[in-house]
């Protein structure tokens, strides 16, 4: 989904529920605040993954595009966490350095350590 | 696989600990198997210089990156614990041996060139880290005394074992 979409579909909900309430309470702001509520469902998760012995403590980990991944390495080796098509990276990640990467719809999903290739995680790409 | 590396390596520590030493690597104290790490690392990080010297496959290259990164991170950490400590690793008849072995196997290296030099670097680090594994996991760990040396160790241990497992799957891509 792209951010386009996702404004579009904000405004038509917010343009449906401002005509229900006008419709039955007269035209005021609230229809207006309760379509911002409404939208809570799909807030954000910030998520956390944490690089320990050589594993993601998540293998496979499920977010939604506006999410955003917090990987934190705990090892005293560095790491990366790097797309398997090199479409995104972490920079290197020493002993308790961290990175964080916002999702969007088009996210490469598998990914691993460029450093210790034995390192494998993927994401999931859910809702939104 | 393993065992048997593991067992020539422990051989060949047995074969030298008998008549002029009276010592054996389950003898050393925790300073001297502080040292024969570092000289560990030190050696992996030599062999490492010289991949990135000579070969010209990227995946080798990559490699030898990975440990001279990692084996400075361990060494850097070690460092870091002795001077917490006010300790000085101790030289002794084991790093001794072991960095003889390496300049042998250096001496050799050097001499070839292309695939030949890579599987020769590929198969010694598989080598090197399962004849290391076993010695820290077997010996030394077991032995250690003060418990943040023993934690370094058994974190410097999961790293080797990574090692071991990325120069396996090296060999099986050169074969
Ligand atoms: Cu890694």
């Amino acid at each position: 989904m792209t951010i386009a979409s996702i404004i579009k579909r904000w405004a038509s909900l917010s343009v449906l529920l401002l005509v229900i309430a006008s419709l039955l309470s007269g035209c005021n702001a609230t229809g207006i605040n309760n379509a911002y509520a409404d939208d809570s469902v799909v807030a954000p998760t910030a998520h956390v993954v944490d690089i320990k012995d050589f594993k993601f403590s998540q293998a496979l980990l499920n977010v939604k595009p506006g999410d955003s991944i917090t990987w934190t390495n705990l090892d005293i080796a560095p790491h990366t966490a790097t797309a398997v098509d090199k479409s995104w990276t972490s920079p290197e990640l020493k002993t308790g350095e961290s990175y964080t990467m916002q999702v969007s719809a088009d996210t490469s999903t598998a990914y691993f350590c460029i450093y210790h290739p034995s390192m494998v995680a993927a994401l999931e790409i859910v809702g939104g | 696989m393993k065992s048997l590396l593991k067992s020539i390596a422990l051989a060949g520590v047995v074969a030298l600990s008998a008549p002029a030493y009276s010592a054996s690597p389950a003898d050393l104290n925790d300073l001297e198997i502080a040292h024969v790490a570092y000289t560990a690392d030190v050696i992996d990080i030599r062999y490492a210089h010289m991949a990135l010297a000579i070969s010209t496959n990227p995946d080798i290259h990559e490699f030898a990156k990975t440990m001279i990164r990692d084996h400075e991170a361990v060494n850097e950490q070690a460092l870091g614990l002795l001077a917490k400590l006010g300790a000085e690793a101790q030289d002794n008849f084991l790093s001794q041996k072991l960095n003889a072995d390496a300049e042998g196997i250096l001496n050799e290296m050097s001499k070839l060139r292309g695939e030949e030099f890579d599987m020769y670097y590929a198969s010694n680090e598989l080598a090197y880290h399962g004849a290391v594994n076993g010695l820290v996991g077997d010996v030394f760990i077991p032995n250690i005394e003060n418990a943040e040396v023993k934690a370094l160790f058994e974190a410097g241990l999961k790293i080797f074992q990574a090692h071991e497992k990325h120069a396996d799957m090296m060999v099986k891509g050169l074969k």
